[in-house]
C-alpha cells in the first residue's frame, strides 16, 4: 500500500474542516478549538504515515479519539445548550445572511442526533469524506455510512423546519 | 413528520441521488424508485437542504453549485423547454466568453456549465466516449468519482467532449481536446505521477477551482473542478484502470 508522510502543512490545511466537525461533536466553540489543538500537538509528537490521500480521513479519526476522550471528562453536550456566538461563528463569513441561518440551523438540529448518526453527518457532509472513506474512518460499511447519513439528514431538515 | 419506511437500499440511492452521486446503472434503479414514491422529490430536496447547509466551503447562495433536477421522467414539459432554452443560452454564452481566452482556460471554464447529455455508459475501466480515440475513465469502483453527465463544445476550432464526474458535493470537468497537444498558459505547477507529466493551475475566477493540464496520446485533457486536496485531481489524472487508458 503506498503510504507517505502527513505532512505538517495538511494539518492547518484541514483545520477550518476539523475545528467544525470538533463543534459538531462536543456544541462547544472553545472545547472544538482545543480538540482540534491538542489532536495535532500528539501527532506532531512523532512522524505518521498515511495512505495517499486518505490525510482527512486520518485526521478526523484522530479528531474523533480526542473528542471521545474530553467527552469522559466534561460535561455533555446536550446538557449545555450552544449558546447563539458559537453558531454564529460556524457559519461560513463568505455566506449570505440566508446560507447562515441555514447552516447555523443545521448545527444546533445536529445536537440533537445520536452519536453515530451525527459522526456520519460530520463526516460526510461537514468533513467532506467519500462515502467509503467515512466508512473506513468510521469503520463501518459504506451501506451503513448511506443509510445513517439519509436518517441524520431527516431529522436535521425535519428540526430545521420546525425552526 | 415521520420518515416514510425504506428499505435501506432505496435510502442509499436517494442519498445518492441527493448528492448526484448515482452511477448509470444506479440512476436507473433511482428512476423506478422516484417513480413508485411519491415523496420522493421532497425527500431528496430535504436531503439537498442539509447538505447545503452543512458544506464547509459553501458559497454564497448566489454563486453556489446548482443541482440539477431528480431525473427525466419527471421533468414537466415546460421545464424540458426552458430547459433547452438554458442550454442554448449556456452554449452561446461559452462560445462568447471563451474567445478571448487561452484554449486550457477555455475548457477550464466547462466545470462551471451543466452537462447536456447523458453520461456515456461504464465499460469496465472505462466508457464509452472517446475523443480521437482517447477514451474517458471510469473512476466509480476505484475512487467514488462517479460520471454524471456529458457535453460537446467547440475550443479553439476544435469540438471537444466533455464528461462529469461527481462524488459527494465535489464536481469535476474532464475536457479532452482532439488534435495536436495545445499550449498550455504560463505559471504551472509541473507534478509528475507514474510517468505521467501534470501541469496544475489553480483558477481562483472559479470560486477556487484546480485546473490539471495533460496528455493522453499526445491529446491534451483538461482536468478541472473543485476537490479537498490537490493530490485527488492529480491521482485522478494520473490513473490509468490497469493500463486500459492510453498514455
Amino acid at each position: 500500500m503506498d503510504r507517505r508522510r502527513l505532512e505538517p502543512a495538511s494539518l492547518a490545511r484541514h483545520r477550518p474542516r476539523l475545528v467544525r466537525a470538533a463543534y459538531a461533536m462536543c456544541g462547544s466553540r472553545d472545547d472544538a478549538e482545543d480538540i482540534v489543538q491538542e489532536t495535532f500537538e500528539r501527532i506532531l509528537r512523532r512522524p505518521r504515515f498515511v495512505q495517499r490521500d486518505r490525510d482527512l480521513a486520518y485526521l478526523l479519526r484522530a479528531v474523533q479519539r480526542t473528542c471521545g476522550a474530553h467527552a469522559a471528562t466534561r460535561a455533555r453536550r446536550d446538557t449545555t445548550p450552544s449558546p447563539p456566538e458559537d453558531l454564529e461563528w460556524i457559519s461560513d463569513r463568505r455566506a449570505g445572511p440566508e446560507q447562515a441561518m441555514e447552516t447555523q440551523l443545521a448545527y444546533a438540529a445536529m445536537a440533537e442526533l445520536s452519536d453515530p448518526l451525527r459522526a456520519t453527518i460530520v463526516a460526510v457532509d461537514v468533513v467532506g469524506l467519500f462515502y467509503r472513506e467515512a466508512a473506513r474512518s468510521l469503520r463501518t460499511r459504506t451501506g451503513t455510512v448511506m443509510s445513517r447519513l439519509y436518517h441524520a439528514r431527516e431529522q436535521v431538515a425535519t428540526a430545521m423546519e420546525a425552526t | 413528520m415521520t420518515e416514510p419506511t425504506l428499505s435501506r437500499r432505496d435510502q442509499a440511492l436517494l442519498v445518492r441521488l441527493a448528492d448526484d452521486t448515482l452511477t448509470t446503472r444506479d440512476r436507473r434503479r433511482a428512476e423506478r424508485l422516484v417513480g413508485a414514491l411519491p415523496d420522493a422529490e421532497r425527500i431528496v430536496e430535504r436531503q439537498r437542504r442539509v447538505a447545503r447547509a452543512l458544506e464547509a466551503d459553501a458559497p454564497p447562495p448566489a454563486a453556489g453549485r446548482a443541482r440539477g433536477p431528480l431525473l427525466a421522467p419527471r421533468l414537466a414539459i415546460a421545464g424540458a423547454v426552458s430547459g433547452a432554452l438554458a442550454c442554448v443560452l449556456v452554449v452561446l454564452a461559452v462560445v462568447l466568453s471563451t474567445g478571448e481566452r487561452a484554449p486550457v482556460w477555455a475548457a477550464a471554464d466547462l466545470a462551471k456549465q451543466p452537462a447536456t447529455q447523458p453520461a456515456p455508459a461504464e465499460d469496465g475501466a472505462l466508457l464509452d466516449a472517446a475523443v480521437d480515440g482517447v477514451r474517458f475513465p471510469d473512476w466509480g469502483a476505484e475512487f467514488g468519482w462517479h460520471e454524471t453527465g456529458m457535453r460537446r463544445d467547440e475550443i479553439a476550432g476544435r469540438p471537444t467532449t466533455t464528461v462529469f464526474y461527481e462524488h459527494t458535493t465535489h464536481r469535476l470537468a474532464y475536457t479532452i481536446v482532439p488534435g495536436p497537444a495545445l499550449p498550455g498558459p504560463d505559471g504551472a505547477r509541473i507534478v509528475r505521477r507514474d510517468g505521467l507529466e501534470i501541469a496544475l493551475y489553480r483558477d481562483e475566477g472559479h470560486g477556487g477551482h484546480d485546473v490539471a493540464v495533460f496528455e493522453r496520446d499526445g491529446r491534451t485533457c483538461v482536468l478541472a473542478g473543485h476537490v479537498i486536496e490537490v493530490d485527488t485531481i492529480v491521482e485522478l489524472a494520473a490513473w490509468t484502470g490497469g493500463g486500459r487508458v492510453r498514455s
